[in-house]
């Protein structure tokens, strides 16, 4: 009986002697990055009803009237916003955005033919990019149609401001995960 | 001695251990509420003495005293159970037979252990154990194996205990979930690995152990790691290492910090108490943030505080802080953050990062895993995941092993005593997150409920008769 006991505290006891972890030097081939972003990533919050990773030079801005959220970004005057609707056509928002800038309406197909498809993690979105260089303006918009709302992300400002943006832009809105 | 013998012999004693073991699992699913399940685990249950905090039974709104109470712990419930049981077990249960029969007996009893032993050690198993397509046959198959093992224990319980034999068995059972569970909580490892589309990686990232890795990238051919596991960051304490030309002092741990914002985002009152750092600290905020809650799912972000000195001066070289939030594969790769010192014409690079560990073999070989595909099938019209599923290569030259395999969820592959689940993905579907889990205990639990089964079958069913009997009589 007593040896079956201290048989059974034995075992028990056999986990008590794992091994210190220690430093460790050792050499690996060169590695090659992962990811090396050039612009340092923050996420936007959830209340947003949306996550996406949003350049650190960003600066997130309280929604107003319609706007669901803004965002200044630095050393630029582009108006960056979201907002959404419960109707998403393509033609009617791209022309009236073409008109905003001075711009005359265009057909269907020559819209579609400029529209540029990106996805927000999985949901396709329709990309436009809008310049009218003689006024110095243009409009960077995507519509997202996630299941009966419709996301409208505009950016707004000079030529010049927004095709440096561009890639950020169009990084951000790949990077859109709706909760 | 006699009253040790008698105190474990005593049923008050089962009794009082399961009270307080209902307690321990009261106080530590509340302590859940403001803590992460893994912190909770190791201070509730996988310890010999708990400590339970007062304000864990009060709502966070109730301002109660913050008195901390010693209490056993999971190990030492468990241990205490486990030797009840085992007296108890010895006590009562005594062999009924001698001479031929009892040798018999013994016989089928080292048969039995040797099934049992054989089962938990997976003799007899394919070494690449892949994607059996059926779940529910996989699960049968594992119960079958336990079957056995239990049916040959019968059998010899019946040899030597009789009428017995049903209780004594069952018993046994318990006894071998709670001895099964011990070895879980000790020696099982999770990790995981993360790998892009026709990337291949050679490595595990523990999820519960973290390292800081100083890795030399000054040479074109190779890198030089150092890691300090986490363990040895004490703050307040210098770390000195032979390997490195500078001394690290510790200035804070911590066990989860928040995800990083831009400073000018902070309020002036905050961004004025930050530390000055240099490195990503001088322009983001990461500090140290209240544990994740164990309901919610979410993972801690641990991080430490570290400040470089030259180790004939002590002069400072810059104070770092260092968060898992800037490891790549912490973050499903979204972006890669090492931080960059310079010193003496070398360049190093900072990580805090996830214990790694070798992808090796049990002969010692190291294995790779390649990503063919990653497929992410959703339910039209919505982002709900319908399956997902990973194509690997798994080389492993040492061993001449290179086979493609599917890995898909809740088929996950067994090889090297890992198991390989699909357990997640990068961002647009671009890699595979595989849950890699080591327990070589994992068939206990099924071996345990088939021999438990058949121990409380041939109880109720010898019982039965009993009863028949004397009605008849």
């Amino acid at each position: 009986m007593k040896m079956r006991l201290i048989g059974a505290g034995l075992l028990i006891g056999l986990g008590g002697g794992c091994g210190e972890e220690q430093v460790q030097t050792y050499e690996v081939p060169k590695q090659v990055p992962l990811v090396r972003e050039p612009v340092k990533l923050v996420e936007a919050p959830l209340r947003l009803g949306f996550e996406a990773d949003v350049p650190a030079s960003w600066k997130e801005l309280p929604g107003q009237g319609m706007r669901v959220v803004s965002y200044q970004i630095e050393g630029t005057e582009i108006d960056f916003y979201a907002i959404k609707l419960g109707m998403g056509e393509l033609t009617s928002n791209v022309n009236r955005w073409r008109g905003q800038i001075g711009l005359a309406e265009a057909s269907a197909e020559a819209i579609a033919a400029r529209v540029k498809p990106l996805t927000a993690s999985g949901v396709p979105v329709a990309y436009v990019e809008l310049y009218n260089p003689d006024v110095d303006k243009g409009i960077l918009a995507a519509i997202i149609d996630e299941a009966s709302t419709y996301w409208y992300f505009t950016a707004k400002g000079s030529v010049s401001e927004l095709r440096a943006h561009s890639a950020d832009i169009q990084r951000f809105i790949n990077s859109i995960r709706f909760k | 001695m006699r009253r040790l013998v008698d105190l474990f012999l005593s049923l008050k004693l089962t009794v009082t251990l399961l009270v307080l073991s209902m307690v321990l699992i009261f106080a530590g699913t509340l302590a859940q509420v403001d803590k992460g399940i893994w912190t909770v685990m190791d201070q509730y249950f996988r310890c010999w003495i708990a400590w339970i905090e007062w304000s864990v039974f009060f709502p966070n709104s109730v301002s109660v005293p913050a008195v901390v109470l010693p209490f056993p712990g999971g190990f030492l419930l468990g241990s205490l159970l486990s030797l009840n049981l085992v007296a108890v077990h010895s006590s009562t249960f005594k062999v009924l037979v001698k001479g031929r029969r009892l040798w018999v007996g013994y016989g089928l009893l080292l048969l039995g252990l040797l099934i049992t032993v054989g089962v938990v050690l997976g003799w007899g198993m394919a070494p690449v154990a892949a994607t059996e397509n059926d779940a529910f046959w996989r699960v049968f198959f594992r119960l079958g194996r336990g079957t056995l093992a239990g049916a040959v224990l019968f059998a010899a319980c019946w040899v030597l205990y009789k009428q017995r034999a049903g209780m004594v068995l069952l018993h046994a059972g318990i006894l071998l979930l709670l001895v099964g569970e011990f070895f879980t909580a000790i020696f099982a490892v999770e990790a995981t690995m993360t790998i892009r589309e026709g990337e291949t990686a050679t490595f595990f990232d523990r999820s519960q152990q973290f390292e800081l890795a100083l890795t030399d990238t000054s040479d074109e051919e190779v890198d030089r790691v150092t890691t300090i596991p986490q363990s040895l960051l004490k703050p307040g304490k210098v770390v000195s290492v032979g390997a490195l030309p500078f001394d690290l002092k510790v200035h804070a741990r911590m066990t989860h910090s928040n995800r990083p914002v831009p400073l000018d985002s902070v309020s002036e009152g905050v961004r004025e108490a930050y530390p000055t750092y240099a490195g990503y600290g001088e322009r983001l905020y990461v500090a140290r943030s209240r544990e994740v809650s164990g309901a919610t799912g979410e993972r801690n972000a641990p991080a430490v505080d570290v400040e470089l000195l030259d180790r004939r001066s002590g002069a400072s070289l810059g104070r770092y802080l260092l968060s898992i939030w800037f490891y790549p594969n912490f973050v499903n790769q979204i972006w890669d953050m090492p931080t960059t010192v310079r010193y003496e014409g070398r360049e190093y690079e900072l990580y805090f990062r996830n214990r790694r560990e070798p992808a090796l073999s049990e002969s010692g070989a190291p294995y790779a895993v390649t990503l063919l595909d990653f497929v992410h099938e959703r339910y039209e019209g919505t982002q709900t995941p319908k399956d997902f599923s990973s194509e690997i290569r798994l080389v492993n030259e040492g061993d001449g092993i290179d086979r493609n395999l599917r890995i898909w969820m809740n088929n996950p592959l067994r090889y090297a005593k890992r198991t390989f689940y699909q357990s997640g993905y990068l961002p647009e579907d671009e890699g595979t997150v595989l849950q890699v889990v080591r327990n070589d205990s994992w068939m206990i639990p099924y071996l345990s409920c088939m021999i438990v089964f058949i121990g409380m079958a041939a109880q109720f069913g010898l019982s039965l008769k009993r009863m028949r009997k004397r009605e008849a009589a």
